[in-house]
């Protein structure tokens, strides 16, 4: 098989898998667990979408929490606002839905390009100030605008969100994800993350590079917050705090920054994580859970420093263990 | 001269902060030929390749390329000049450590769109570096340094460059791999591209240079044909270490 048969093979079991868990496996689990995947949904496609930045390009945000607030509150606007007005049937309403989530979106990607053009000149530890500067900025806004909630919180969110719209849009931003690092601007992410002079030597130019994959990241960063909003029915500031941004950073590294499909397997291992210690909760009657949590962290970063899947992707292990056999 | 001139100097003076890199250079390099910058340490070398490439604005003069002032639109914008045809291998390398051979290759080819071309280069670079073939696959920091000086030299040719800037490509080699690098430079100008060489080995850039510009504390003190210099006094006293 070629390289792009072979792709197309892998992507059609994906979508398969995909459709198989959304119309036959998920409607049959309880409630609880139902929240649990949704939630491991969520984080797959903002891990992803950060491993761009953080990964490929070697920069450093902080500020994704932000990103996902602003398209969570467009998107959220619009379908509170605007939807209503426009009396449509039930399939206008769901592609009314696409449409504000992809909103939401575009419009975390001008912030994103707004907060990339100026800052992205710095490096390390002096962007990830910038772009936490950026989020607790965009918190404080929300927090303020009445017409939005402010403090109270937004409300009245229908809930659009089902399994289906998780899958789909987890789906199509790990495809965008994966396909980007075998392009031409792929590499050019890597050769910035390695070495800029040399990159630049080369003919990239590095500053567009690294705004378009803060770009890029911002928009999915911006339809995740849609969807979470139209999950929970409901938005409140406190939750896109830079905590949340940590979250997101702490799924990255420890699937392997640079690896998407690390990404992928540590934002379902660490949305399970907690939720499977809490019958030990249970037995000692005392909450360890984020203690046993915070050291599962620690001594894993200590075992594997580079992640789980390091710089690599699955695949690649995948081909080593063939080889191995052989 | 006869030839016809690809890269000039024009007045070009450049600081870093308040310090004065070059002072008022005048040069210029006619195609097809190697041309060494010689110096001492802090006389200017890199930054007159950093001048070319536009890594650094100038503070006066002009940098013309075919007669076009690239100088003028050239500061902070590094990769329009890559898109010219400059192919600039940088100080200490520069590979990309974590990325195989072959990605490290596709990205000198980065402004080739001909998937003919780039895999017409690609052939030529393994011929040029046979070992690089034997190790396409793995990551470019695990290579050796004579290795990554190969791979350096390799991507740069990937670009199908007209002029080739080198700096210091001997640093920290063996004497060995030194001389193969040295011949691989005068097989590539012998195609065509032309080459500015940085070097703090004089003797051996003067045997393969065609001519030498001499700088000292960012001042141009000699420009004159290679075997002249090699056989001038005060060269041979201040670079060649023999009287």
């Amino acid at each position: 098989m070629s390289v792009t048969q072979k792709s197309y093979f892998t992507w059609s079991i994906a979508i398969f898998l995909g459709v198989l868990f959304s119309e036959v496996l998920y409607p049959g689990l309880n409630g609880y667990y139902q929240g649990i995947l949704m939630v491991a949904g969520v984080n797959i496609m903002l891990a992803t979408s950060l491993t761009l930045i953080n990964g490929f390009t070697g920069q450093f945000s902080l500020g994704h929490a932000g990103f996902m607030a602003v398209g969570g509150y467009t998107c959220a606007s619009l379908t509170i606002y605007l939807l209503p007005k426009l009396g449509l049937s039930p399939l206008g309403i769901g592609f009314f839905y696409a449409a504000a989530l992809i909103a939401g979106g575009i419009v975390s990607g001008i912030c994103g390009y707004l907060v990339g053009l100026p800052s992205l000149r710095l490096k390390g530890d002096y962007l990830a100030i910038v772009t936490l500067g950026f989020g607790e900025i965009i918190r404080v806004i929300f927090l303020n605008v009445d017409a939005i909630g402010g403090a109270r919180g937004l409300t009245g969110i229908q809930n659009f969100t089902n399994q289906r719209w998780i899958v789909a849009c987890t789906l199509i931003c790990c495809f965008i994800m994966f396909r980007i690092l075998g392009t031409n601007q792929g590499r050019g992410m890597q050769a910035v993350r390695e070495d800029e002079v040399a990159a630049e030597a080369m003919g990239v130019n590095t500053t567009s590079t690294k705004v378009g994959a803060f770009v890029m990241s911002s928009f999915f960063a911006g339809v995740t917050g849609g969807l979470y909003a139209h999950y929970y029915g409901y938005l409140n500031p406190s939750t896109f705090g830079f905590m949340k941004s940590f979250e997101v950073i702490v799924i990255i590294v420890l699937g392997g920054l640079g690896s998407v499909s690390g990404s992928i397997l540590a934002a379902i291992a660490l949305t399970i994580l907690p939720e499977a210690l809490r019958p030990l909760q249970e037995i000692t009657k005392v909450d360890f859970r984020m203690i046993l949590y915070s050291l599962v962290l620690i001594l894993f970063m200590l075992l594997k420093p580079n992640g789980l899947l390091g710089r690599h992707e699955i695949s690649y292990y995948w081909k080593k263990f063939r080889r191995s056999k052989t | 001269m006869m030839q016809e001139t690809l890269l000039a100097f024009e007045k070009v003076s450049l600081s870093y902060g308040g310090i004065q890199a070059l002072r008022n250079i005048t040069f210029q390099i006619p195609k097809g030929e190697i041309v060494t910058i010689l110096g001492a340490n802090g006389a200017g070398k890199t930054s007159c390749l950093r001048a070319i490439s536009g890594l650094v604005p100038l503070k006066a003069g002009t940098v013309r390329y075919k007669n076009e002032a690239i100088s003028a639109w050239s500061s902070k914008k590094t990769h329009l000049v890559a898109g010219l045809g400059i192919a600039h291998v940088p100080e200490g390398r520069g590979i990309f450590p974590e990325l195989s051979i072959d990605e490290n290759l596709d990205l000198g080819a980065w402004l080739q769109k001909d998937p003919q071309v780039i895999a017409k280069n690609r052939e030529r670079v393994f011929h040029l570096f046979p070992r690089l073939k034997e190790r396409q696959f793995q990551a470019g920091g695990t290579l050796s340094g004579g290795e990554q000086q190969m791979l350096a030299i390799g991507r740069a040719l990937m670009a199908s460059p007209e002029l080739l800037l080198l700096d210091e490509p001997s640093l920290g080699l063996a004497p060995q791999i030194i001389h193969l690098i040295f011949k691989i430079v005068q097989e590539v100008n012998a195609s065509g591209t032309t080459v500015v060489l940085v070097e703090q080995n004089a003797h051996l850039a003067l045997q393969i240079a065609h001519r030498g510009i001499v700088l000292e504390t960012g001042e141009l003190t000699l420009v004159d044909e290679a075997k002249n210099l090699l056989n001038n006094p005060k060269i041979r006293e201040a670079y060649l270490g023999n009287s």
